[in-house]
């Protein structure tokens, strides 16, 4: 389809807008929790916004090949997979002691959550910019 | 289109302030208002999430009191009724109310404005309201506004909210919300109860009540393709003046329950949908004279009191298909709606005759097609054609009515211009036919002719528009010498106008200025109805708070002096998920009033008696908000 639908380009317009700015916060994340330019991520299993907007975010196939797992759910979460380090998508992915921290809808807000201590078992030190979102 | 979003994501990255900034413009952009909008369904009007809770919007009211040309009014049952024309009872047949993708409704009115008119907005996220005839892919009968509020959703709400206000003469209402998402599904359940409670007056030595206590429930379970929805209304209270004419009643008291099941599924891409609703209403109520003062009732007598239950139910199915064919994006409905209402229940202080209903059921058979036809990236004509094929029981007319709409859209980075032009036929509703008092069944449909023109200009921090309309109504409804309902011979003109301008002067604070006025020709060869509206709002955030103030002034509205409603909120944050809000409603008592008619000279047939109340009353409320 050569012509582009005028409204249409409106509503795939937003909402491309909606998860580019998504994405540009997982990048931020996981550019300072690994502390390199181009972070590796596994997902597991749907993050559409890094799907279609990975950025500086290199997305492999295989856990092994991963910094981080960015996790859609808690649910069978290969084994390979659990002992990198895990970050969630949703505050009840926090239930799991192994998830470092998420970035989620919540409340009607977004939000951002790390555990003080969860970091520190994995020797994470984020910036200064996170200690409001850093709970102890 | 990836290149240029890479392009624009490696600009965000570079320039980005940091992670606070990035997170604020994520949820800016993420307002789901943003997604349901339809820019091209008609002139469009927004209040997004953050304008609802910084406004401290508690009921519909709050926004439709300041709507572009057809500001909030009620009806003399106190039931809202935008387009009153008392003493009908209801005049707004043709304002529709959606709640997502289901029209909320009562039978008998064909509308859903009287019940949901002044309904709270705790759950709902985003309030979009269509005027100037809007398009007809929303719904199975055609309308003049359409008012498409949207609930919350476990999307972005995950978790719960309780909220409690208290405020003057002994107001309030509590409420909570509660919603999740699990792998598979959503659920999102909300429940309230509020007790409104209003200034009382004194006419003829009875007291007039407007006392309303409201119970809802709403539940919503959601999975990728499916939405299961349930909602139940209570509404228990004062029917101020009630629906005769002639005598101030010593007690006017009503009960309406609502329940609706609805669903609303995708297929196919989400170029299929499927709607599928089911809702019963019941409405009680009794009103009581001074046996030294009864109501004459034509055919009846004098009466000292009367008891009233009317059932309503209505079942409305919906299916609907995209195609995108190049430039076309061509939509197909095919829609029915089944009405059945019972209004033969009536029992006065009076031995009297059973009632006969003229019709009881009807079954509306609606068609649509719809052509959007793209002219490059700059251009687009909408094309649009609907029929209904109404089939009554009983003696009465079965009405055919077609509409037809026209639109063009040219849209470029700054420019926006509208034009809808529309011929549409709505048939009379069953009060109309039916109402004991006034009710005719042979009413013929009215046909409204209108064009309404949008022009607006956007730049980074403001926006201007500018709305004119002409439309002439045909076969308006109107009471004639015996207070009958008929056809009114000579067409009605109506002329609309109105500027707007905002000014985005921080991330989080804006002026909004509107003007408007409206000039709409008496049916009853009275001089014409000229109303001005001017409204100037102000939201503003700084620090912890949340600042708004608003000033709507109603001007030369039916013979009522000049209504200047000023109305002011504060919201402070102790921490993010504990709120206080402080609000003032017509907060110095002068906002717009509006006149009903008591009693009416039989010989000239003019209003020898009326009564004149406040639209918006003066209200004072401090509440409080925790998210959990």
């Amino acid at each position: 389809m050569k012509k582009i639908i005028l409204f249409f380009l409106i509503i795939s317009t937003v909402n491309a807008e909606n998860s580019q700015k998504a994405s540009s916060i997982f990048n931020m994340i996981t550019k300072s929790i690994t502390k390199k330019t181009e972070p590796v991520i596994y997902i597991h299993k749907e993050v559409k916004s890094l799907q279609l907007f990975p950025g500086n975010i290199k997305i492999v196939k295989e856990c092994e090949e991963a910094d981080i797992i960015i996790l859609s759910t808690l649910k069978n979460i290969p084994s390979k997979c659990r002992e990198k380090l895990l970050f969630g998508t949703r505050y009840s992915h926090l239930d799991n002691e192994n998830v470092i921290g998420a970035f989620f809808w919540q409340k009607g807000r977004p939000n951002i959550l790390f555990y003080k201590k969860r970091l520190e078992l994995n020797g994470i030190k984020l910036d200064s910019s996170y200690n409001k979102y850093i709970e102890k | 289109m990836r290149v240029l979003f890479s392009i624009l994501f490696s600009l965000s990255i570079l320039y980005a302030q940091g992670i606070d900034s990035l997170l604020q413009e994520y949820e800016e952009a993420s307002e789901l208002s943003k997604k349901t909008k339809s820019e091209s369904a008609g002139n469009l009007i927004i209040y997004t999430r953050d304008d609802l809770e910084r406004m401290q919007v508690e009921t519909l009211k709050d926004v439709l009191k300041s709507l572009r040309f057809f500001p909030y009014i009620e009806n003399r049952m106190a039931q809202p009724d935008t387009l009153n024309q008392d003493p009908i009872g209801y005049y707004s047949k043709s304002v529709r109310v959606y709640l997502n993708e289901n029209e909320l409704l009562t039978a008998v009115t064909g509308s859903g404005l009287i019940l949901f008119g002044n309904m709270e907005m705790d759950f709902i996220d985003h309030i979009e309201i269509y005027e100037g005839f809007p398009s007809f892919d929303f719904g199975v009968e055609p309308a003049t506004i359409v008012i498409r509020l949207y609930s919350k959703t476990a999307e972005h709400d995950e978790g719960g909210r309780v909220k409690t206000t208290l405020g003057s003469y002994g107001h309030n209402k509590e409420n909570i919300y509660y919603t999740n998402k699990e792998d598979s599904f959503s659920y999102f359940v909300y429940a309230n109860r509020s007790d409104d409670k209003t200034k009382e007056y004194e006419h003829k030595e009875e007291t007039l009540k407007r006392n309303k206590q409201t119970n809802r429930f709403y539940g919503s379970l959601e999975g990728e393709n499916h939405r299961l929805e349930f909602h139940a209304q209570q509404i228990i209270g004062d029917f101020f003046l009630g629906p005769l004419v002639g005598n101030v009643p010593k007690s006017a008291s009503g009960k309406s329950s609502f329940i609706n099941f609805a669903t609303h599924s995708k297929f196919l891409n989400d170029s299929l949908t499927l709607n599928l609703s089911y809702i019963k209403t019941q409405n009680d109520f009794s009103l009581k004279y001074n046996p030294l003062t009864p109501i004459l009732i034509p055919s009846i007598g004098f009466i000292n009191s009367l008891d009233r239950t009317l059932e309503e139910e209505a079942f409305t199915t919906t299916l609907k298909k995209e195609w995108c064919l190049d430039i076309h994006t061509v939509s197909v409905g095919i829609q029915y709606r089944y009405k059945h209402f019972d209004l033969t229940d009536v029992e006065f202080n009076i031995p009297t005759p059973p009632k006969n209903q003229a019709y009881s059921r009807e079954d509306i058979y609606s068609f649509f097609l719809q052509d959007l036809i793209a002219l490059g990236d700059t251009h687009l004509i909408s094309l649009s054609v609907m029929d209904q094929i109404y089939k009554r029981d009983g003696s009465v007319n079965d009405p055919n009515t077609l509409q037809l709409r026209a639109g063009y859209i040219y849209s470029e980075k700054e420019w926006v211009a509208k034009t809808f032009l529309s011929r549409q036929e709505f048939a009379s509703e069953a009060y109309m036919s039916l109402a004991s008092q006034y009710g005719n069944p042979q009413l013929d449909s009215e046909i409204y002719t209108s064009i309404f023109q949008e022009i607006s200009y956007e730049t980074k921090t403001t926006l201007s528009k500018v709305i004119l309309g002409y439309g002439v109504n045909e076969n308006t409804p109107i009471l004639d010498k015996n207070f009958k309902m008929q056809n009114s011979d000579t067409d009605i003109v109506g002329y609309s106008a109105g500027v707007e301008f905002t000014l985005f002067f921080n991330q989080k604070d804006k002026l909004e200025l509107q003007a408007n006025y409206t000039s709409i020709e008496s049916p009853y060869g009275n001089s014409n109805l000229n109303h001005y509206n001017y409204t100037a709002r102000m939201l503003n955030s700084i620090w912890k708070f949340d600042i708004f103030n608003e000033l709507v002034i109603h001007d030369n509205y039916s013979g009522v002096s000049t209504g200047y409603d000023y109305s002011a909120a504060v919201k402070y944050a102790v921490s993010k998920d504990f709120h206080l809000n402080l609000k003032g409603d017509n907060i110095f008592n002068s906002g717009q009033k509006h006149i009903y008619v008591n009693q009416i000279n039989l010989v000239t047939g003019s209003p020898s008696d009326t009564i004149e109340v406040p639209v918006v009353e003066q209200r004072f409320m401090f509440g409080m908000e925790y998210l959990f």
